[in-house]
């Protein structure tokens, strides 16, 4: 004979549901349905205040962002960062190497768990001294989960999105085309390495957008959660592997999307592993008063055309403009040069690698950035390369746009420039935040396609002259597939 | 004789499951079958004594080809080539067995064989992908020429192999993954959990290989598609509990062998993969520790690991001086761990396209670290301490004919002199100076640097 377990039915409900387990499903039946252990209840209180602190944004600044928005002129990141805010309550900063990397940077996530478990445990004592407490919660976790569901589910909607719309991670630059993989940081080889394959950067993030849009809905929200578990769980070790960095936000959408599928888990084990039959039980609150199904449709309705549909949107509108600048660099400049000749104080030096001034080689951008490699040293910039004002929003502008020059190492400076095509000059800036003051003021001359003569000033106000040629070379990482050719 | 057990439900499939049902078991298990004869010529090659784990792994990477390998195109549609050849044999068999079986109500028993033919199949598949990723040897950390080379010198595939490399601890945790789904699949309860996860592991996985063109597009999408089928058997309940919300029936089926052949072949299938695990695990272990398969084995020259600027180049008594874009003028020299150097120069490199995964038994035919990657010339060395001469051939098979004699000397602890004939036999004379600084992959990100 096959077995039943259901948790929320008395004895002999179940046994007048064998007859049933081919037809409708049951209406759950308030009156009769069987109380929550102690350990259930107790488990519920702490999960519920998790879920609270983690989902309900406590800090000030997040409201008066939203408040100060300007509505009429959103960008993608302004919806995106409102989505995506979802993180434990800032507790203590731990500003040694584990704090940031390490076990100690999970520490806010387990005071917030600790914090729950106290709670919990001040919530038992109270409403038994009291007397009052509840049968069962099944109403408050209906509304626990719609919490969870959607704070998730939006974010990591949004999450999805940026590889979707293959923003991300973008394709090598000349600079990097250049580099040799030495001379960059773990973290920027793995990002890196999902930039020249939109396709397969638009599948991850489909992936993650699947996880997160079929939380939105009852009928998928275990595969959803499933989904999400995996892929972000995924996440956050490939972060803890790479020091990328965001593995405290992943780890805390794993555990959350965990809480999704715990109530559905104990009946898909049943079923598969131990092959009993089943009979679900959910509870969902009356909505058939026709305030409360048009409220519940419309917010619904409401919340997924912003946080899916404008959001998406909005990041192919604003497609690009991300991760590197616009500013337009000298026309069809694109390409890495060699330096041919170089005259400093109209004294020429030689190439050599070992030359603290001399220019080894040059790049040009389809954007207004020039590098150069030489034996200077920088410090460096070890930031995941986005716009350097974090938190919510962000600020785009090109010289901070530092994708393309952090954590390049190997002696590659990178000058953010402004061209005067009237006095064919351009003005420079050294693009890294440790070394701003460098400026270069150098006039510009194109004798032909693939020649270009800088001269000017240069960031210690020496007089530099420089010619580039143009190295004309075909990349292997260029190609769509293996191409037998030569290189 | 088989007797199925008492809660067994004998009703009838409808039509369209029966016929499903036979084209899938046909089209599986002519691909999961060895009939493809150069398997066997494999098989029966193999000294079982002094198996090499790579020799298991390739029979465990099975499946038959109807066209040469060379005949086809190694991505988008065309790679399934074979492919069109497995449904056409397996529509006109499913034709033949639907004439021929008009009577049959069901084909439970057989459906069970057919899954335990998959689930075997399969596991096997991810398990010997699963330990050479465990120990890091399928992606093995980067050499140092390959470290000192521009980013847009790689091939895709190089760069997504060593964007895993790099992580050896992420690739050991992808291989246990790996072989997690393996044991799912080993027993019969968890199967649709070792399904689930394999079709999102190797799912990623095809989906990566398309886009790197790193290889093995369609064997990995057949894994997809086998782990797709055996997930198949759950989601009528699964779809039935989670989504609709109702009462739902547990699997029912559990097959009640009681004739012997069948008794003995579960046992003998079972141990077989249990030491299939044993054998292989333990294989691939040890050549992870003593000769890893890809990487050459000789030692380098006592001292020399390291990368070297040229300082000085001097050809047929010219001195060249240092150049981005003179291609007989050498710019830096890296020395390996193992007797490969690698020059960098302008001079164009006719990529080497394979994988550089195969088994070699020598040094100069191991070619994974100059395969998919241009921007230096590779080439293997012969020490002679004695007198103190290097003999070098460039290991790609595109310039194989390039051979150097040259005599070394230090100088110094890190001042290499070397004087010989170059490939073009003309004569060179070459200072190296051994580089000591600081890169930014091996400084990180917790502390600030200057580089």
């Amino acid at each position: 004979m096959s077995l039943i377990e259901s948790e929320h039915y008395t004895d002999t409900q179940q046994k007048e549901f064998v007859s049933a387990v081919t037809t409708e499903p049951p209406v759950f039946d308030t009156k009769h349905v069987r109380p929550w252990t102690g350990t259930q209840k107790f488990a519920f209180r702490a999960a519920f205040t998790y879920v609270v602190l983690m989902c309900i944004p406590f800090t000030a600044k997040y409201y008066t962002y939203i408040y100060n928005l300007n509505w009429s002129n959103l960008y993608w990141s302004d919806l995106s960062s409102i989505a995506t805010n979802v993180s434990a309550p800032q507790f203590v900063t731990i500003a040694t190497e584990s704090g940031r990397w390490g076990l100690a940077s999970y520490a806010n996530l387990a005071l917030t768990l600790l914090t729950s478990l106290v709670i919990a445990a001040l919530w038992t004592i109270i409403v038994r001294a009291k007397k009052t407490e509840r049968e069962e919660y099944n109403e408050l976790y209906y509304w626990m989960r719609v919490l969870v569901r959607y704070r998730v589910g939006f974010a990591i909607v949004a999450w999805g999105y940026k590889k979707l719309i293959p923003m991300q991670m973008v394709f090598p630059t000349e600079g990097i085309l250049t580099t040799s993989i030495i001379d960059m940081q773990e973290q920027k080889l793995y990002w890196q390495s999902m930039g020249f394959v939109p396709n397969y950067q638009s599948f991850l993030g489909l992936a993650e957008f699947l996880g997160g849009f079929l939380l939105l809905f009852r009928k998928t929200t275990a595969l959803g959660a499933a989904l999400t578990l995996v892929v972000l769980a995924n996440i956050a070790l490939a972060n803890h592997a790479y020091d990328g960095g965001v593995h405290i936000s992943s780890f805390g959408f794993a555990v959350l999307a965990l809480i999704i599928l715990a109530k559905d888990l104990p009946n898909i084990w049943n079923l598969l592993v131990k092959e009993k039959d089943v009979i679900p039980t959910t509870y969902y609150p009356d909505f058939s008063a026709a305030w409360k199904k048009y409220s519940r449709l419309g917010l619904k309705t409401v919340g997924l055309i912003v946080f899916v549909g404008v959001l998406l949107y909005m990041q192919w509108r604003d497609f690009h403009n991300y991760r590197l600048p616009v500013t337009p660099g000298l026309s069809g400049a694109k390409g890495h040069y060699a330096v041919t000749e170089f005259k400093l104080n109209n004294t020429p030096i030689a190439f050599s690698p070992d030359d603290s001034i001399r220019w080894q080689d040059a790049t040009f951008e389809e954007w207004s950035t020039l590098s150069f490699k030489v034996n200077r040293k920088e410090k460096m910039d070890q930031s995941n390369g986005g716009s350097i004002r974090h938190g919510l929003g962000g600020v785009h502008i090109d010289i901070d746009r530092s994708w393309e020059n952090a954590s390049i190492g190997g002696g590659r400076h990178f000058f953010f420039y402004e061209v005067d095509s009237v006095h064919h000059q351009i003005l420079l800036q050294n693009k890294n935040t440790a070394h701003r003051e460098e400026k270069q003021v150098l006039n510009y001359t194109r004798p032909s396609d693939s020649r270009i003569i800088l001269s000017g000033r240069n960031e210690f106000n020496d007089s530099i002259y420089v010619v580039l040629d143009k190295i004309q070379k075909k990349y292997p990482l260029s190609e769509e597939h293996r191409e037998a050719g030569v290189y | 004789m088989s007797q199925q057990s008492v809660n067994q439900t004998t009703s009838e499939w409808k039509p369209i499951e029966k016929i499903a049902f036979r084209f899938f078991f046909i089209y599986f298990l002519i691909q999961i079958i060895p009939i493809d004869w150069k398997f066997w010529r494999e098989f029966f090659s193999i000294n079982w004594l002094h198996v090499h784990f790579k020799q298991i792994f390739d029979l465990a990477h099975y499946t038959p080809k109807f066209f040469s390998p060379e005949s086809i195109p190694q991505w988008g549609l065309g790679a399934f080539a074979d492919w069109a050849v497995f449904f056409i044999v397996a529509a006109i068999g499913t034709l033949i067995w639907s004439v021929f079986d008009k009577q049959k109500q069901e084909y439970n028993n057989l459906y069970y064989g057919l899954r335990v033919a998959l689930r075997y199949r399969l596991a096997i598949a991810v398990i010997a992908f699963g330990f050479i990723k465990l120990f890091p040897l399928q992606m093995p950390y980067p050499s140092l020429s390959n470290l000192h080379t521009n980013y847009g010198d790689f091939f895709a595939w190089k760069i997504y192999f060593h964007t895993v490399g790099i992580a050896p601890n992420y690739e050991s945790f992808l291989g246990f993954v790996e072989i997690v789904a393996g044991f799912l699949l080993f027993f019969r309860r968890t199967v649709t959990f070792g399904a689930g996860l394999i079709i999102g592991f190797i799912g990623n996985v095809a989906f990566a290989n398309g886009s790197y063109d790193a290889g093995d597009l369609v064997y990995s999408t057949f894994l997809v598609l086998m782990a797709l089928f055996l997930f198949y058997y759950d989601v009528p309940r699964l779809f039935r509990l989670l989504a609709e919300e109702k009462p739902t029936k547990a699997n029912r089926f559990v097959p009640q062998w009681s004739a012997k052949w069948v008794v003995v072949t579960r046992k003998a299938l079972r141990a077989s993969f249990v030491i299939f695990v044993l054998v292989y695990g333990f294989k691939t272990y040890a050549n992870y520790k003593s000769d890893p398969y890809i990487l050459p084995k000789t030692p380098a020259l006592k001292n020399s690991y390291g990368y070297y600027n040229v300082r000085e180049f001097i050809l047929n008594k010219d001195t060249l001086a240092y150049s981005l874009t003179n291609p007989g003028r050498w710019q830096d020299v890296v020395f390996e761990k193992w007797s490969t150097l690698s020059i960098k120069s302008s001079r164009p490199v006719k990529i080497d396209v394979t994988n550089g995964d195969g088994l070699h038994e020598k040094d100069i035919d191991r070619n994974y670290e100059s395969a998919g990657v241009a921007g230096r010339h590779y080439f293997y060395y012969e020490a002679d301490t004695i007198q103190h001469t290097l003999a070098l051939q460039n290991k790609n098979l595109n310039h194989r004919s390039e051979k150097l004699l040259l005599h070394y000397n230090w100088a110094n602890d890190s001042t290499l002199v070397l004087k010989g004939i170059n490939e073009n036999h003309d004569s060179i004379n070459v200072v190296l100076d051994r580089v000591n600084k600081k890169y930014m992959m091996f400084e990180g990100r917790r502390k600030p640097v200057k580089l």
